[in-house]
């Protein structure tokens, strides 16, 4: 199990949305930029990374209630997508990671958790 | 069987709708928080209409419909539209293969295991496909009985 808190405390991540409830947490981490394949495998424990950044991430996460979407390669959404997000509780966060290490540091972390 | 509420919804996906595909999924879950208090299965149904959605958005020449109905305790959903339709439906149903678009696939659709999903999550479902068009129905059990009463 990880915080939001102890997550962008270790790793150097830009939190997108603001009022982020830092103590939101997560056990699992699922990486896809297929929707039909995050569609199947996240859920509310699950942190999903992905570079896709249009809004329909957001309704396969809440969907799925899953709360936190990692962006890599340092991309971004549009703001009309953040605000989307905030209204929605859902965390956006992103980093300049390619998907491959975001995936193996989160990893590392989480066994250590 | 007792205790049979019949209520339905019903949207219009119109073709290339990218930008949306994922609203009417959600506006069917929140409209059915009421009528199901298990996230599992509200999860599970959500799966299936996004995917069903999707598949109207990416495929269709002049979009088609999606009708939601509920009764006792299922949801049952009808996906109609008017064209062009599946050739071949095993192919289809391949996880894999997919005829989306390259705009749809950018966007990270096309993965070629919607129906797949559909299959998996859902309790019943039926394809059938005409040059004229195709109709996809499946329900989404909130109990474990096996077998239709209506």
């Amino acid at each position: 199990m990880m915080t939001l808190r102890n997550l962008i405390t270790k790793l150097p991540f830009q939190v997108l949305t603001n009022k982020c409830n830092f103590d939101v947490s997560f056990q699992n981490v699922y990486a896809s930029d297929l929707l039909s394949n995050a569609l199947a495998s996240v859920n509310p424990e699950t942190a999903w990374i992905t570079v896709q950044v249009h809004q329909n991430i957001l309704g396969i996460a809440s969907i799925k209630q899953c709360p936190v979407v990692i962006f890599s390669e340092g991309a971004v959404p549009d703001d009309s997508v953040i605000s989307l997000a905030e209204e929605k509780d859902i965390f956006l966060l992103t980093s300049s990671y390619p998907t491959f290490e975001l995936s193996g540091l989160l990893y590392r972390l989480l066994k250590e958790e | 069987m007792g205790n049979v509420s019949v209520s339905e919804l019903r949207y219009i996906v119109g073709p290339s709708s990218y930008d949306s595909v994922g609203s009417k999924a959600m506006k069917v879950k929140k409209f059915l928080q009421d009528y199901f208090p298990s996230q599992d299965y509200l999860r599970r149904l959500g799966v299936c209409v996004f995917e069903a959605e999707a598949n109207l958005a990416i495929h269709t020449t002049s979009g088609g419909d999606l009708l939601i109905v509920i009764y006792n305790n299922r949801v049952k959903v009808v996906a109609q539209d008017t064209g062009p339709g599946i050739p071949d439906i095993d192919k289809a149903l391949t996880p894999g293969f997919t005829t989306a678009p390259e705009m749809a696939r950018q966007l990270g659709f096309g993965g070629g295991v919607g129906l797949n999903n559909i299959k998996r999550f859902a309790d019943s479902f039926w394809l059938e496909s005409l040059k004229r068009g195709t109709t996809l129905v499946f329900e989404v059990w909130n109990d474990d009985s096996t077998q239709f009463d209506y």
